[in-house]
């Protein structure tokens, strides 16, 4: 990438260490290689870094290319320059865009809250790293609904991420909305979710369109702790839109539950890799791990990896992955009722995308959603 | 149950652990041209092999080798392997076979024969790295059917060699396959002609025997347009104190209307229980299902080594062909396995079926790893997959990566995957109705294999089930 | 036949026998009664050695020992026999081949001859005839799948076949149907014979019409708080648990 210059082999800091033995991504890099990512990093970009602000209190938290300028009531903001990296991630983008993002926004949300959270990214042909940093108060409920403006983006690259810090019986209900439009910026989000003691993350991701998008998490869970996380991806024409997900059972009783759906237009390419891990001390673990994937034209590409790696034998734990194209019985059932063919997908589409859709409890967002999803479908 | 039980009855003796002194011919430890020249020379062979060898030698040396797998071994010095050893008497017949080798395999159960009388079964027996005895070559002979070493078959047959050798595996695949390409001993090969139903089992037992000697075995298998044959492959090996290194290649062709049934027994020596002194076992087995309507099927029952890699796979090529994997794998004490199988759908209508069961006891670590790819054109193309693992004991780990890849919209993948434990309740059960803990657990392992079970010839699962009572139970002390 | 001492015994961390004392005579239908939680399956489980009890303290004389230092597969072979509540599904292990498994390791200890294959399925033809099962019950795997009813009648197979001296019977009566209850009480009579003794443990006295028990046993918070002939089943129905609690 010619925006970076990073001299890294003097640098002593841990994070450091690991961004230069785990190397920036190729094409053959195991999380990245359907992304195409090596010709996403060699296009040339005007780095924008982010910087600190002094931010409005509002409703929302907005951050317009990579600087906050409102912030929600009843949370406390502030850029932290001390961070602590999550060393054990498996994400050398992760480590890169911490580097480069000497400060991290920090939100701490007090207590029980529902804020939106929009970025907004407008340059063209920069690459523009930030990241975001949300603690919970223990014991309480915290909602975020995550939306991205990326209009007059073309050529550019949004590398962020969240680290969240679930606090013990504390849950944080995470529901991203991306809809991006093909001439829009490329988007890269590497997070890591820690949730603590009995702590939960409902974790529910709408990605829809045509272009480049790919999120890596690493989610944390100690005793008790649970997460539901779901991912809807409707990639269209040459889009390349997926997820890696990883989720670690470190202590007992941790439970996961993940359900991916993916449903490829044209010459898209779908993404799942999801790999659960339960390790040695996670004993009474309960995981599920589900991917299903509908090809709607014959040169859409589906690469899905549902991994389990397990260490102990007190658990419960399955997986299962398809894909396919969609239910010709169905298809015919509904066209001998006199529906159109293009009808009678569209219905079998929507209730595929559906069972993911209705499961956010907001009805607005549910709208919402539905309304983008059906402008990806239709473009 | 206690753990302490379970590993009682997990770690019993290695029952096929002995070594038969033999005075070999051996090829002085390294690798490089001089070594394949002699090993050439040594087994005969003529020049255009030597030349293939050579080539291949030179492809490995700028291979790196791989670690994706979830394996950890100690780096394998490979300058310090002989990569040649053969008795010194070749015999032609039964009775000249070396007495000792011949004790060899009654220990290991396989008279020789008593197998011919009463099983019925052709053997290639493969002592070391030279095949010391081909049994009814005649009577396969009359059906025009090809069954001998792969030796023999470039001295007989090399126009077949040529054409086949290397086809499905190219030399440079991977950095087993390149290695083994090098330097092979020996192996079987198998030719069965146009229309002709191979009319007995085909079988061979390996066995690995000098000390610090590799065993490189390659079989190669040509089933002809319409033809059937059913080939099972039974391997052991003797208690060592060096890990082994085995590299296999096994290459199969079925054309069009043909079927090959490939069978695999492997009880190769494990290890103790600190992992001291089991065999390295990378294997790289494919298939090419060539012709229209032809069928492959890989059934294998991986019980021993200490380092599994091993990934039977096909290339169902023709339209309508059909591949099958069947497979259970145990680890146990501080056994790692990584195996599982790969499907590519090229032709219309192929479709595969994916059967692996895992057990893993002790510090075991048993990983499922398998693709499965759907090319633009295999429309219609329909897979599925189960793959269950068992857990005995709190210390072992069981692990499943499925790799799923479509590029085709009328194609449908399907992957299913449990994670299990014997549970009390089940154990409980059983004790109550008067059934010992340990009859009571191989009970239900054998319940969980029993899909794959039921793929084997009827000699080798009974062989199989043994097996598997040897190294989760057998008799203790 | 069987003397269960002061049998105090836990799950987890709860006491659930609180010196339960109980005497089964020999050849005769003993009833235990009792309502939720009273003990009654931890009764039974303490007898076969389930791992989930815990006996802190007393004794279960049986054929001269404490059978509570044996394991669950001795007292299998020693002749007690449990119908399980709830039998586990066992994917995979033939029925059959279990239980001629079973049936070769009794022949085993009493030092018989074993039981042949062949012999074994006309053994087994003929019961799953006689108890109404489907005959595909010789092929299928142990439980897997089964209905409740035909959980409960392949439990009485394995009486019938297994032949053992002290049967206990935890609510086999429970969930069946008229045809499915009478088809298992059949098995339950076929098997007396003046020398065997069943413990049998319910909720509800509607089998109690087919059996015909010699003594009822009330259980209740951990004890046998009364010991009657059948006609205490009549008390029971007209005027429950708690009428009896008063009466002491």
């Amino acid at each position: 990438m010619q925006a970076i210059t990073l001299e890294l082999a003097d640098a002593k800091h841990p994070l450091y260490e690991r961004l230069s033995s785990l190397g920036l991504p190729a094409n053959k890099t195991e999380h990245y290689k359907h992304f195409a990512i090596k010709a996403l990093l060699e296009q040339k970009y005007t780095l924008n870094m982010p910087k600190v602000s002094t931010p409005s209190e509002g409703e929302k938290l907005v951050i317009q290319n990579g600087v906050v300028t409102e912030f929600p009531k009843g949370v406390k903001l502030s850029f932290k320059d001390d961070f602590a990296v999550d060393i054990e991630h498996y994400d050398a983008l992760y480590f890169l865009s911490h580097a480069l993002t000497p400060v991290v926004i920090y939100v701490e949300v007090l207590k029980d809250a529902v804020f939106e959270l929009e970025h907004e990214f407008t340059q063209e042909q920069t690459f523009l790293p930030y990241r975001i940093c949300i603690k919970t108060a223990a014991n309480t409920r915290v909602e975020v609904f995550e939306k991205f403006q990326t209009q007059g983006s073309e050529k550019s690259l949004l590398l962020y991420g969240v680290d969240a810090e679930v606090s013990a019986d504390s849950t944080l209900c995470w529901i991203r909305d991306e809809n991006t439009l093909d001439e829009d910026a490329a988007v890269i989000g590497t997070h890591h979710y820690d949730i603590a003691k009995q702590g939960a993350l409902e974790l529910k991701t709408f990605d829809f369109g045509s272009g480049l998008a790919l999120h890596l998490y690493k989610i944390d869970l100690s005793d008790y702790a649970w997460t539901d996380a779901s991912h809807l991806v409707l990639a269209t024409e040459k889009a390349r839109r997926g997820n890696v997900v990883f989720i670690n059972h470190n202590r007992p009783y941790a439970k996961s539950v993940q359900e991916a759906r993916t449903i490829l237009k044209d010459e898209a390419t779908g993404i799942f890799d999801g790999r659960i891990r339960v390790d040695h001390e996670a004993r009474f673990s309960n995981a599920k791990q589900n991917s299903k994937a509908v090809l709607l034209s014959e040169i859409a590409s589906m690469y899905a990896k549902p991994q389990l790696e397990i260490y102990i034998d007190e658990l419960e734990a399955s997986h299962g992955s398809t894909i396919g194209e969609l239910d010709i019985d169905a298809l015919f059932y509904l066209r001998s009722r006199g529906i159109t063919l293009d009808e009678a997908k569209k219905m079998l589409v929507l209730a595929f995308a559906d069972i993911l859709i209705d499961t956010v409890g907001n009805e607005e967002a549910v709208k919402n959603i539905h309304a983008d999803f059906e402008a990806t479908y239709y473009k | 149950m206690s753990q302490n039980n379970v590993d009682k009855i997990l770690a019993q003796d290695y029952k096929l652990g002995f070594t038969v002194d033999v005075e070999s011919d051996t090829a002085p430890p390294g690798l490089n041209d001089d070594v394949l020249r002699f090993i050439s020379l040594k087994k005969d062979e003529p020049a255009w092999m030597t030349d293939l060898r050579i080539i291949a030698l030179h492809k490995w040396e700028k291979m790196k080798e791989p670690h994706w797998a979830k394996l950890h071994y100690t780096p394998i010095d490979y300058q310090s392997i002989s990569y040649f050893s053969a008795p010194k008497k070749a015999p032609d017949s039964l009775d000249e076979v070396d007495e000792k080798i011949l004790e060899a395999y009654t220990k290991l159960g396989i008279p020789l024969e008593e197998q011919k009388m009463l099983q019925g079964i052709a053997i290639d027996a493969v002592f070391d790295s030279v095949s010391v005895k081909t049994t009814y070559s005649e009577t396969l002979k009359d059906k025009g059917i090809i069954f001998c070493s792969i030796s023999e078959a470039m001295r007989d047959y090399p126009e077949l060699v040529k054409e086949y050798m290397f086809s499905v595996v190219p030399m440079s695949d991977n950095y087993f396959a390149a290695l083994n390409s090098a330097v092979f001993t020996d192996g079987t090969f198998v030719y069965i002609p146009k229309g002709v139903r191979c009319p007995m089992e085909l079988s061979t037992y390996f066995r690995i025997n000098a000390k610090n000697t590799g065993q490189f075995e390659r079989t190669l298998i040509i089933a002809e347009e319409g033809s059937y044959v059913s080939y099972n492959e039974g391997c052991s090996a003797p208690q060592r104190d060096e890990n082994q290194l085995h590299a296999a290649v096994v290459e199969l062709i079925a054309k069009k209307d043909a079927e090959i049934k490939y069978s695999t027994i492997q009880n190769w020596y494990p290890g103790d229980e600190e992992g001291k002194g089991g065999i390295y076992n990378f294997v790289t087995k494919r298939g090419l299902c060539a012709g229209e309507n032809s069928k492959i099927s890989w059934t294998q029952v991986e019980t021993g080594s200490s380092i599994t890699w091993k990934y039977p796979s096909c290339i169902l090529k023709g339209d309508n062909s059909v591949g099958e994997f069947y497979s259970v794998a145990v680890t146990s004490r501080m056994q790692q396995a990584d195996t599982g199988t790969k499907m590519i759908h090229l032709g219309k209508n192929t479709r595969s079926t994916i059967i692996s069961k895992g057990i893993s006891a002790m510090k075991g670590q048993n990983s499922y790893r398998g693709l499965v790819k759907v090319g633009p054109n295999a429309t219609g193309a329909r897979n599925f997959s189960q793959c269950d693992s068992l857990l005995i004991g709190s210390q072992c780990g069981a692990h499943t990566f499925p790799y799923l890849e479509s590029h085709n919209a009328e194609s449908q993948i399907e992957h299913e995957a449990t994670t299990s434990k014997i549970s009390d309740e089940q154990l409980f059960y059983l004790r109550q109705r008067g059934i010992s803990e340990e009859n009571a657990v191989s009970m239900i392992v054998h319940g969980f294999c029993k899909e794959v079970f039921a793929q084997l010839p009827m000699e080798f699962a009974v062989e199989a089930k043994e097996l598997l009572n040897l190294t989760l139970e057998g008799s203790v002390g | 036949m069987m003397n269960i001492k002061n049998i105090h015994a836990k799950i987890g961390e709860k006491a659930i026998l609180k010196g339960l004392n109980l005497e089964l005579e020999k050849g005769k239908i003993h009833v235990i009664m009792g309502p939720n939680g009273s003990g009654k399956s931890t009764l039974s489980k303490a007898i076969v050695g389930h791992y989930d009890v815990d006996v802190t303290e007393g004794e279960i004389l049986y054929k001269g020992q404490n059978i509570l230092e044996t394991t669950p597969e001795e007292r299998a072979l020693s002749g007690i026999f449990l119908s399980f509540q709830n039998p586990v599904e066992i994917p995979g292990v033939n029925n059959t081949y279990f239980l001629r498994t079973a049936l070769n390791e009794k022949e085993k200890n009493e030092g018989k001859k074993e039981t042949n294959a062949a012999q074994f399925l006309k053994l087994m033809r003929q019961h799953v005839e006689q108890l109404g099962m489907k005959p595909d019950m010789i092929s299928r795997a142990l439980n897997d799948g089964f209905s409740g009813g035909e959980k409960k009648r392949n439990e009485i197979l394995q009486m019938e076949i297994l032949q053992p001296d002290v049967i206990i019977l935890d609510e086999i009566d429970s969930g069946l149907d008229i045809d499915a209850l009478k088809a298992v009480s059949e098995g339950i009579n076929r098997m007396k014979n003046g020398e065997r003794t069943f413990l049998v443990i319910t909720h509800y006295s509607r089998i109690l019409d087919y059996i015909h028990p010699d003594y009822i046993h009330v259980l209740q918070d951990g004890q046998i708080i009364k010991t009657g002939g059948p006609e205490l089943v009549k008390t029971l129905e007209a005027e429950g648990y708690q009428a009896i609690k008063k009466d002491l």
